[in-house]
């Protein structure tokens, strides 16, 4: 071990993923007046609340202001963002139609083998309208609704005008202003009571044009005594304009219901990823969050559990790996407000080459929620000294009858790990590869094998007959 | 006629700025067991990390040859290829991996080729029930929560399945109940044949019960003083190291007039 | 009345967690006039070795962080107690020093400065209490304690907070630590309406050490503003920062505690422990107990925990006939126990135990 060579986990392939297609578009708008708004929503044919929710959004955006902390958005300049793409082809519900072009782009991304193997509905946004869309005909005869959200708000606009923007309101901050204002696409899903949908609900989000915003809406409701594991899976193809994504996630699980949101995040390297999601979670109802985030330039995403029912549970497990040119902040906030409500998370972050994770997290007891338990855990992995990791959890505790407890670490691979484990015959290098596919495995047990497969393809342990 | 297996010439390491073995000779043959004894400090573990190339230690100078090659220059990857195993005293703990994937990946480094996963696994189980390691230990995280005890059956198993060409075994036996010494002792047996090679470090006599010790070396301040058949062990049990201790304070003396009268 | 805005985090965060500062609403700057109650003495032989100045003239302050560059600068150019303490190398076998100021009608006001320096060797124990004389008026503290280790040096600095429960105790450390220094900074909060404290442990160079030990009490409307700050620069630096405390009635506490892996602390150690007791159930506790780090091979931990008296261990003490009174007593004095036991002037610590009767 004489020269000390820092860890060399490769940078991912990104190839596969930047596959451009030329341009075509049926119509385009840039920067964002009322004016464009106006003609978004016209384009939708949408009905007049929802004219003038947006409308509304948009004053609300203008009077907030940028964020005072996190990762610097000074590269972000709304004139330039072209906020609403429409692809040419119009709704597809069969993958035949689907045009060739972006049909091949799918394929790079796994989409048509998902299919395939029949894992339900794929509700696949291409740019920022759903291009292709199906739905098992089991979850259908069940009473399962899921579909482009702009379907959603002409076929269900009274459910949708009930729950749309009541759990993320407009004025929570500048981006979620944004996206109520400019909003496009998405995916609506309803499970009705006591319906247990035992396939992952799988959505595939993509980006094509430069300079494209993404602002899909997504609003789950999963009702008593449900439950559903929804996968939302990004990737976008890289260009050099800053490219914005300010979606929002909206998830809604009632009494004694069950949601599982798994999501990776693997933007290209030029995308600000602003997104907003929260759950509010009625009496033993139960949110679990799993979310792998490794794209992006800069991330800034804490999806949120609102504990609102007593004995209503949150649980979170999430991994950041920030490479070069990166900064991934992200955590996780809860409220307890609910009695005897219990919150865990385990937050894993790894650095390198100049990358910069920070965890960033709020646990909130208020002060009805006698009984809450509340237990975090967050561990980062720094695997060079140029990158950046910061660990930075506020909590409010309100109630005396709480259980909170907040654990954090901060470290490099130990040489003694190592040196163990070249004494079995490990490369240094592969030794290295091991640790840090090994300190990513609790999140990749959580996600479904293909998605852990992609994972691992991801952070590139290629250790021989690892998996298995 | 016995092979040489490990040869030791002269050997110097220093941790940091302080000297700990201080010219340290040791040669082994294929088909042995031998023992190495000392006094707390004296370089017992420093030697088996040395010969790993633990970057903690540093080599000043001396040789060291396994199976009448010099080993010096290679990394502790390598040296683990040639076939050398070393069992830790505080075995690291590693999670996400678990034990049978870790046993694979080790198993493919060191013989260059895949493992046959089904061959593979039934032998990990036959060599975890002699060792009566429970099954589930078999997908468990690396070491992580293992009981000292089970840590150390975990090493004996690591090198059940490597079978590597020379075995140092670094206080294996310190910390475990008397059922436990017996049953890392039964996996010494298991694994020696007449063309390995054991290296045992201890304390203790227990351990070395039922197996049959060719020499017994003690090492004290950096350096092995005597070298015996294994009786040796049972007395040094008995009586201490006291005596060992000032006949380094005279092999130093002798050493320094030596030098004076150069 | 003037709203004043003090103790920013080092890095900030959501403005809904708040926590990156605190505002005092209903503040009024009060007229700082003479103060005159100060005390020094050892506690039993002479200070040989240590030089203090009671009228010296101080650089102007440059702390690393402070509560507020008002609060700095008020103390540039406002303080009525400046003090200069020297420590020789010479100093390792004196007995501590203590520095009492007390607060009462005459001297409501108290802005003092100090500035601590210890040579190479040399080895110093202070005590610095701030005590209350009078419960009508309202007291005002704004203090700022400027130490320079140099090498090998060691100090341990303990600073006692008895002000009254109407006043404002305003205070900052900054400590600068050169090669293999050791700096242990032992703090008692007990008094205050606000008690907002700045803590900065600059570990600057390779091999120096530092401690963070606090204990607070908060009572009534009590609002205690912890914020400590220990920045690793130097090679196998080690920091510890350990924060207990309980809260009463509506007190309320903010905890920030940040360490700072910064560039070339190459194999420094830090960790950081907070525990608060909730004896309330309108009582607040907030923290944001925050690890930094652009360095590789560092060895960073916290652990923040918040809750009220376990059960099982109330039980346990029941069973052997201790009243639950009692018993909850006794399990929070023993949460205080490690750090308490760092006071050994047996005099001061029973004062403070007696002070902090629950």
């Amino acid at each position: 071990m004489s020269d000390k060579k820092k860890t060399q986990v490769e940078e991912i392939n990104r190839n596969m993923y930047d596959i451009r297609n030329p341009e075509e578009y049926s119509y385009k708008t840039q920067g964002l007046t009322e004016d464009v708004i106006r003609e978004i929503s016209a384009q939708k044919n949408e009905p007049q609340w929802m004219l003038d929710f947006r409308l509304h959004a948009l004053e609300v955006y203008e009077q907030l202001e940028m964020p005072s902390w996190g990762p610097s958005l000074h590269e972000l300049d709304m004139d330039k963002i072209a906020t609403y793409v429409k692809p040419k082809t119009d709704m597809k519900r069969s993958w035949d139609d689907v045009p060739e072009d972006i049909k091949n782009t799918f394929d790079a991304l796994g989409i048509p083998q998902a299919e395939k193997e029949s894992l339900s509905g794929v509700g696949a946004q291409y740019d920022s309208e759903v291009v292709y869309h199906s739905i098992k005909e089991d979850l259908k005869k069940q009473g399962v609704i899921y579909t482009d959200f702009e379907s959603a708000v002409r076929d269900y606009g009274d459910i949708v005008k009930k729950y749309f923007m009541k759990c993320v309101p407009v004025t929570e901050h500048k981006f979620v202003a944004l996206h109520g204002a400019i909003w496009s696409g998405g995916s609506f899903v309803y499970v009705p009571k006591g319906v247990q949908v035992d396939i992952p609900l799988q959505s595939y989000f993509r980006l094509n044009a430069p300079g494209a915003g993404q602002f899909e809406h997504t609003l789950i409701i999963v009702d008593e005594g449900a439950s559903l594991h929804f996968i939302e899976g990004c990737s976008a193809p890289k260009y050099n304009e800053i490219n914005l994504h300010a979606g929002c996630v909206e998830l809604y699980v009632k009494e004694n219901a069950r949601l599982r949101y798994s999501t990776i995040e693997n933007w290209s390297k030029n995308m600000l990823n602003l997104n907003t999601k929260k759950a509010i979670v009625e009496k033993n109802g139960k949110i679990e969050w799993v979310t792998g985030s490794f794209g992006s330039k800069i991330s800034m995403l804490y999806p949120m559990s609102v504990l609102k029912g007593d004995n209503s549970k949150s649980e979170y497990t999430g991994i950041s790996f920030a490479g070069h040119g990166q900064n991934l902040d992200t955590g996780l906030k809860v409220a307890h407000i609910g009695k005897n409500t219990s919150s865990v998370m385990n937050a894993k972050s790894i650095s390198k080459d100049g990358g910069a994770c920070t965890f960033r997290s709020s646990v909130k007891v208020t002060p009805g929620a006698t009984g809450a338990k509340s237990s975090l855990s967050c561990e980062s992995l720094m695997l060079d000294d140029i990158s950046r990791s910061d660990t930075i959890p506020a909590n409010e505790i309100e109630t005396d009858d709480v259980v909170f407890s907040h654990e954090a670490k901060i470290g490099a691979i130990s040489d003694q790990t190592i040196f163990y484990l070249m004494t079995r015959g490990i490369s240094e290098e592969e030794a290295r590869a091991m640790i840090v596919r090994g300190f990513a495995s609790p999140i990749s047990k959580e996600l479904p094998l293909e998605y852990a497969v992609e994972m691992n393809r991801l952070i590139n342990l290629e250790l021989e007959g690892s998996i298995g | 006629m016995s092979e040489n297996l490990l040869k030791i010439t002269n050997l110097h390491v220093k941790a940091g700025n302080k000297e700990i073995l201080k010219g340290l000779n040791l040669s082994m043959n294929k088909g042995e067991i031998h023992v190495i004894m000392g006094p707390n400090g004296a370089g017992k573990s420093t030697l088996a990390n040395a010969i790993f190339n633990n970057p903690i230690y540093t080599r000043t100078e001396g040789d060291i040859e396994l199976d009448g090659e010099n080993i010096n220059d290679l990394k502790t990857d390598e040296r683990a290829r040639k076939g050398i195993f070393m069992s830790f005293q505080s075995p690291e703990e590693i999670p996400g991996i678990s034990v049978t994937n870790f046993l694979k990946s080790a198993k493919t480094a060191i013989t260059g080729e895949p493992v046959k996963i089904f061959a593979f696994k039934k032998e990990i189980e036959n060599n975890m029930k002699e060792l009566n390691m429970k099954e589930e230990y078999a997908s468990r995280d690396l070491n992580v929560g293992f009981s000292g005890g089970e840590k150390k059956k975990d090493e004996i198993l690591q090198m059940l399945t490597l079978n590597p060409k020379l075995a140092i075994l670094d206080e294996t036996d310190s910390g475990l109940d008397v059922d436990a010494i017996r049953t890392v002792s039964k996996g010494i047996k298991m694994f020696h044949n007449d063309q390995n090679g054991v290296l045992i470090i201890t304390h203790g006599t227990k351990i070395l019960e039922n197996l049959h010790v060719d020499y017994v070396h003690v090492l004290v301040d950096g350096k092995i003083i005597k070298t015996s058949t294994g009786d040796l062990a049972k007395t040094i049990e008995q009586e201490g190291y006291e005596k060992y201790k000032n006949m380094a304070q005279h092999v130093d003396d002798a050493e320094k007039e030596e030098s004076a009268n150069v | 009345m003037e709203k004043m805005i003090l103790n920013e985090t080092p890095v900030r965060t959501a403005r809904s967690f708040h926590i990156n500062n605190i505002e005092l609403k209903d503040f009024t700057m009060p007229e700082i006039g003479k103060f005159e109650n100060i005390q020094i003495h050892n506690c039993g032989k002479l200070a040989r070795g240590i030089e203090i100045d009671q009228n010296a003239k101080l650089p102007k302050p440059s702390p690393s962080h402070s509560l507020s560059q008002e609060l700095t600068n008020q103390i540039e150019l406002n303080a009525n107690s400046n003090l200069k303490i020297k420590v020789n190398v010479d100093a390792a076998e004196t007995e501590p020093i203590m520095i009492n100021y007390t607060l009462d009608n005459k001297n409501p006001n108290l802005v003092n400065h100090i500035s601590i320096t210890a040579d190479e060797n040399a080895k110093a124990k202070i005590y610095i209490v701030y005590r209350a004389q009078t419960k009508q008026n309202v007291l005002y503290h704004n203090g700022l304690i400027e130490v320079n280790l140099a090498k090998n040096s060691s100090m341990d600095l303990y600073l006692v907070n008895f002000l009254s429960d109407i006043s404002y105790n305003l205070d900052c450390v900054d400590a600068n630590l050169a090669e293999n220094s050791k700096f242990n900074l032992i703090t008692v909060d007990l008094g205050g309406k606000y008690s907002i404290t700045n803590y900065n442990v600059n570990l600057v160079k390779s091999g120096a050490e530092g401690t963070i030990n606090t204990v607070y009490l908060g009572k009534k409307d009590q609002v205690f503003d912890i914020n400590d700050i220990a920045s690793m620069s130097g090679e196998k630096t080690k920091v510890s920062i350990n924060v207990q405390g309980a809260l009463f009635d509506n007190a309320k506490k903010n905890f920030k505690g940040t360490i700072d892996f910064r560039k070339g602390c190459k194999k420094a150690k830090g960790q950081e422990e907070e525990f608060c007791m909730l004896l309330s159930p309108k009582a607040v506790s907030r923290g944001l107990p925050m690890l930094l780090c652009t360095e590789e091979a560092v060895d960073g931990a916290h652990s923040s925990a918040a809750g009220k008296i376990e059960g099982d261990k109330l039980f346990y003490l029941m069973t052997r006939g201790i009243s639950e009174e009692e018993a909850r007593k006794l399990i929070i004095k023993a949460r205080f126990q490690p750090i308490l036991q760092l006071i050994e002037n047996e005099e001061l610590k029973n004062e403070v135990l007696e002070k902090m009767r629950f």
